[in-house]
């Protein structure tokens, strides 16, 4: 099962190999004989590539189900539902994960030492379920999923400026400013390309021409931080920077509202005592750090 | 008559498709248009127009030489451009690849200090894993690292870049610092899992057979968030030297097993057209080149 589950995610038998550290020919030959035995194929193979069939998907879902019910009960049999074991797969936006996430799962790990994390970063949205997700964090408004989730905080779009050029170039007053300023923009977000502002006179949307589009987040705050002209980014992209008063945001006044940021997990069955404790560890690090709570600029 | 001419004009017949409307294009007379492409055809000894009633279309031969009129007229151009673009000022839109990391690490402040020298020029980066396809994914220049297939494309050396495995300091305190690749079994690593970087740990002097990579107590999908997590203390992690530049610099990591890295690789700088670039691309290799090579980043 574990086997056929590992190749199944790989979408090869090489991936999955790799994945258990076993070697593709013995993967090809367990899967072979879960056909025979089953007496229906499993996986449609093609020169290029590899994917379940509808037999196979199904059987795949339920193994994953049996695996996941067989690893609590061994984990309540070995006497320690209160204590964390096994790897954890978590997901978050890429940035957010960088920064914020990756300091909150090396602490967990320094306390939890029979705990391994995957950590999976990305800017899409992760099927919990499918992908075998057991805590993600998200930005933004939530779809109804049927997941537990904690709201831990919130965070908006801002844009921001280091002190120097702001003395050198003069502060925007209005929105239009932005229009006859440097700008560097990254590319890394669509969230980020529309300018979006909000006032008592409605609602408005620029499209600044960047000068320097960067591929990353932190290469457009670096370039800010430079002194070299504007960039928006996400409050907590830039929150650290702004106390430290290397940035200052500016516009304040036309933000729009804010997005919410949520903690969830799977909560419908038994919750293994790692994603108890790595959600309870995250929830009460993310409401403590004022990054993520609103600080509406002076 | 020069050649030149009678392929200038035998162009704007064929993109307008017709003899008058290319006469309007280049301010000549239809007579004129009609006395260069009769010469043109008795010198090719063929038969490049078909006159109907509705105007001209191309004969064969005449669609195959638009073809090659087309690109021989925009390389004129650009060598034109480009001789003149030594002293001229470049502006539009340049298209810049670089790998992963390597714009926070290493480009960006000499891109801003590039938009300083040259005030009508626009530049855009973005990273790409492996070797970019300049021509089809629309890339002026980009910065490679690994060894270079032979291609139409030009390339600048910059240096050498090399694989380091290191670790925070608060990290070797506590599990010690690791003297030979073997002893990695007692560690733990941080690995990034985006194409590319799940490579076995390789070290020179060690069987190639054996993979030597200690157990990975953090999988993250993103090469910067495995740095991260290793300058927080969590474990060893392995990457390119320019990856974690600025964390070597500032002392947060520390490389380890230095006596056993594997071979260097090279950086380089490629762009298309060569010598013909147009001063866009230009002007970017010949500011952006030395700044590069004589960053600390590709140097030993």
């Amino acid at each position: 099962m574990k086997v056929l589950v590992a190749v199944a995610e790989a979408e090869s038998f090489a991936g999955g190999a790799k994945l258990l550290g076993l070697s593709a020919p013995s993967v090809t030959r367990v899967i072979a004989g879960l056909e025979n035995r089953l007496g229906t194929l499993l996986l449609a193979r093609s020169t290029r590539s590899l994917r379940l069939t509808e037999a196979g998907r199904r059987y795949v879902d339920d193994c994953r189900r049996i695996l996941l019910e067989l690893e609590e009960a061994e984990e309540l049999a070995a006497g320690s539902a209160s204590r964390a074991r096994g790897n954890l797969t978590v997901t978050a936006p890429v940035m957010f994960g960088e920064l914020f996430l990756i300091p909150l799962i090396t602490e967990y790990l320094a306390a939890h030492p029979e705990v391994s994390v995957n950590a999976l970063l990305v800017d899409r949205l992760v099927n919990m379920v499918e992908e075998g997700v057991d805590v993600a964090i998200r930005i933004g408004r939530l779809p109804d999923t049927g997941l537990q989730a904690v709201r831990v905080g919130e965070i908006r779009p801002v844009i921001c400026a280091a002190p120097a050029f702001l003395e050198r170039a003069g502060r925007p007053r209005v929105p239009e400013d932005v229009m006859s300023a440097p700008i560097v923009m990254s590319s890394a977000s669509s969230l980020l390309t529309d300018w979006h502002f909000e006032s008592p006179q409605g609602a408005l949307t620029l499209h600044p021409k960047p000068r320097l589009v960067v591929s990353s987040n932190q290469a457009a705050i670096n370039a800010a931080r430079m002194g070299w002209g504007l960039t928006r980014v996400l409050s907590y992209q830039v929150a650290e920077l702004v106390a430290r008063g290397e940035l200052e945001v500016v516009l304040a006044d036309y933000e729009t509202a804010a997005f919410p940021v949520h903690v969830l997990y799977q909560g419908s069955r038994r919750i293994s005592a790692k994603v108890r404790t790595f959600v309870d560890h995250c929830t009460r690090r993310f409401q403590q750090d004022p990054a993520l709570q609103t600080t509406p600029a002076a | 008559m020069n050649r030149y001419r009678q392929l200038q004009v035998f162009d704007a017949v064929a993109q307008a498709g017709s003899l008058a409307a290319a006469a309007r294009r280049l301010e000549l007379s239809v007579a004129t248009i009609m006395r260069n492409i009769g010469a043109l055809e008795a010198r090719l000894n063929a038969r490049l127009l078909i006159r109907g009633h509705r105007g001209v279309s191309l004969s064969p031969a005449g669609a195959q030489l638009a073809l090659s009129a087309r690109q021989l007229l925009e390389q004129t151009e650009e060598a034109e451009r480009s001789a003149a673009g030594v002293h001229a000022c470049p502006s539009g839109l340049l298209s810049l690849a670089l790998p992963p990391l390597m714009d926070q690490q290493v480009l960006t402040p000499i891109a801003l200090a590039y938009l300083d020298a040259f005030p009508d020029m626009h530049l855009a980066t973005r990273a790409s894993h492996g070797m970019p396809r300049l021509l089809e994914d629309g890339i002026d220049a980009a910065l490679v690292v690994g060894h270079l297939a032979s291609s139409s494309e030009f390339a600048m050396a910059l240096g050498t870049v090399h694989p380091i495995v290191c670790a925070a300091p608060a990290y070797l305190a506590q599990w010690g610092r690791p003297q030979t690749p073997e002893e990695l079994g007692r560690h733990r690593a941080v690995l990034a899992s985006a194409p590319g970087y799940d490579a076995a740990w390789q070290f020179r002097g060690v069987r190639r057979t054996q993979q030597v990579r200690p157990a990975p107590v953090l999988t993250c999908t993103t090469q910067r968030a495995a740095i991260h997590a290793a300058t927080l203390g969590l474990g060893l992690v392995r990457c390119m030297s320019y990856e974690a530049h600025a964390e070597l610099q500032s002392g947060q990591l520390e490389a380890v097993l230095q006596p056993f890295a594997g071979p260097g690789v090279p950086a380089h700088l490629i762009y298309r057209h060569g010598r013909r670039a147009d001063a866009r691309v230009r002007s970017f290799i010949d500011f952006a080149a030395p700044r590069l090579r004589a960053h600390p980043a590709f140097c030993d």
